[in-house]
């Protein structure tokens, strides 16, 4: 594949699928700096993973998978974007929002999404996306029953959780 | 609430134009990071093996004049670490493009890769700075080098040695430990 016809594609998903990427970087980097850190990386990696890009599964869904590995991998790392990293360009914000979500509770979700894991995390994400229980084994590499269990534990944690937060206001 | 009121809430931001990306500077970003990234680690595995390659083969060379087992044992040592750093960066430009993998699988690769970073580590001290010291040492001995020499050679590798277990204690350990733990939080049910 040509350089110009990968950069094209790029441009494409970027366009399309921004929302879908400001989730998953939200969902895993809390400062600014670290969702520009996390993003750059969520963005190289879609970049190089084109060429790979066989069209077996949708567009969104290779998107998806590939963002949300690297977003594991990322958060892994003990000192974000200080090590074995370019340094960062502060004056450069490569992502923001236009206009808020007119629903504060949004922003309730994302403070929820934060509490878990970095695996419950991506099954969250992939449930509110409504992935099946199979695409979601698929993306995460489990069994669907794995991802049952999972999935029931998440659901009454959050519908736990909703009851205070409904109780707060 | 219940879970398909959050679902309805959570897709209230499916709208594409709630975002803005700064394009131009992402993607200037990104080709910089790309070139960054393999750049460095070309530079190292490059660097290591030239510099090694024409040591050895400058020691060998030496040996056709002068025999000495001291440089026979430095040339072949100097080689077999050429050899292993290219394997080595075989297997990483075969895995650098491999996107199909499942979460799971980028795990166990991750943990792999970190796993063969805690060997090399420890093959730059067992099969390369300890073999190294005995021949520059053995060769300092031999040759009746000053004690100014001794100390500045010996301090150098003093340096490695830290430089080495430094790196495997506050990086590739502990980032070992937090990839075994996410696959664990990721296979338990």
């Amino acid at each position: 594949m040509r350089e110009s016809e990968q950069r094209q594609i790029f441009k494409e998903w970027l366009n399309k699928y921004r929302a879908l990427l400001f989730k998953i970087i939200k969902a895993y980097a809390f400062t600014i700096d670290d969702q520009n850190d996390l993003f750059q990386d969520v963005s190289l990696q879609i970049f190089r993973s084109i060429p790979n890009f066989r069209g077996d599964s949708a567009a969104s869904t290779w998107i998806y998978r590939i963002a949300l590995n690297t977003a594991i991998k990322w958060s892994t790392r003990e000192k974000k974007h200080v090590e074995g990293h370019q340094e960062i360009d502060h004056s450069t914000s490569f992502l923001a929002i236009k206009e808020e979500p007119a629903d504060e509770r949004v922003a309730w979700l994302y403070e929820q999404i934060k509490q878990f894991n970095q695996v419950d995390r991506s099954l969250i994400l992939l449930l509110l996306e409504g992935y099946s229980y199979k695409e979601m084994a698929d993306i995460i590499g489990i069994s669907e029953t794995n991802i049952g269990v999972k999935i029931h534990r998440i659901k009454k944690q959050l519908v736990n959780h909703s009851k205070h937060y409904v109780n707060g206001i | 609430m219940e879970f398909e009121e959050m679902q309805k809430i959570w897709n209230e931001q499916k709208g594409e134009n709630m975002y803005v990306i700064n394009e131009r500077a992402l993607q200037d970003n990104v080709n910089r990071k790309k070139n960054a990234a393999s750049k460095r680690i070309n530079t190292v595995e490059t660097g290591i093996t030239l510099i090694n390659s024409f040591a050895a083969i400058i020691l060998f060379i030496r040996t056709l004049d002068d025999p000495h087992t001291w440089d026979y044992f430095g040339s072949l040592m100097l080689i077999i670490t050429v050899v292993y750093i290219q394997y080595i960066r075989y297997g990483r430009k075969k895995a650098e493009n491999t996107f199909d993998r499942s979460m799971l699988g980028e795990l166990d690769h991750a943990i792999a890769n970190t796993q063969s970073l805690i060997h090399f580590s420890r093959m730059m001290i067992i099969g390369y700075l300890l073999p190294m010291s005995v021949f520059v040492f053995g060769k300092l001995l031999a040759l009746g080098a000053s004690p100014t020499k001794w100390a500045l050679i010996a301090a150098g590798y003093c340096l490695a040695f830290v430089l080495i277990f430094w790196e495997r204690k506050s990086q590739h350990l502990p980032r070992k430990a937090n990839l075994i733990s996410l696959r664990k939080t990721l296979t338990e049910e």
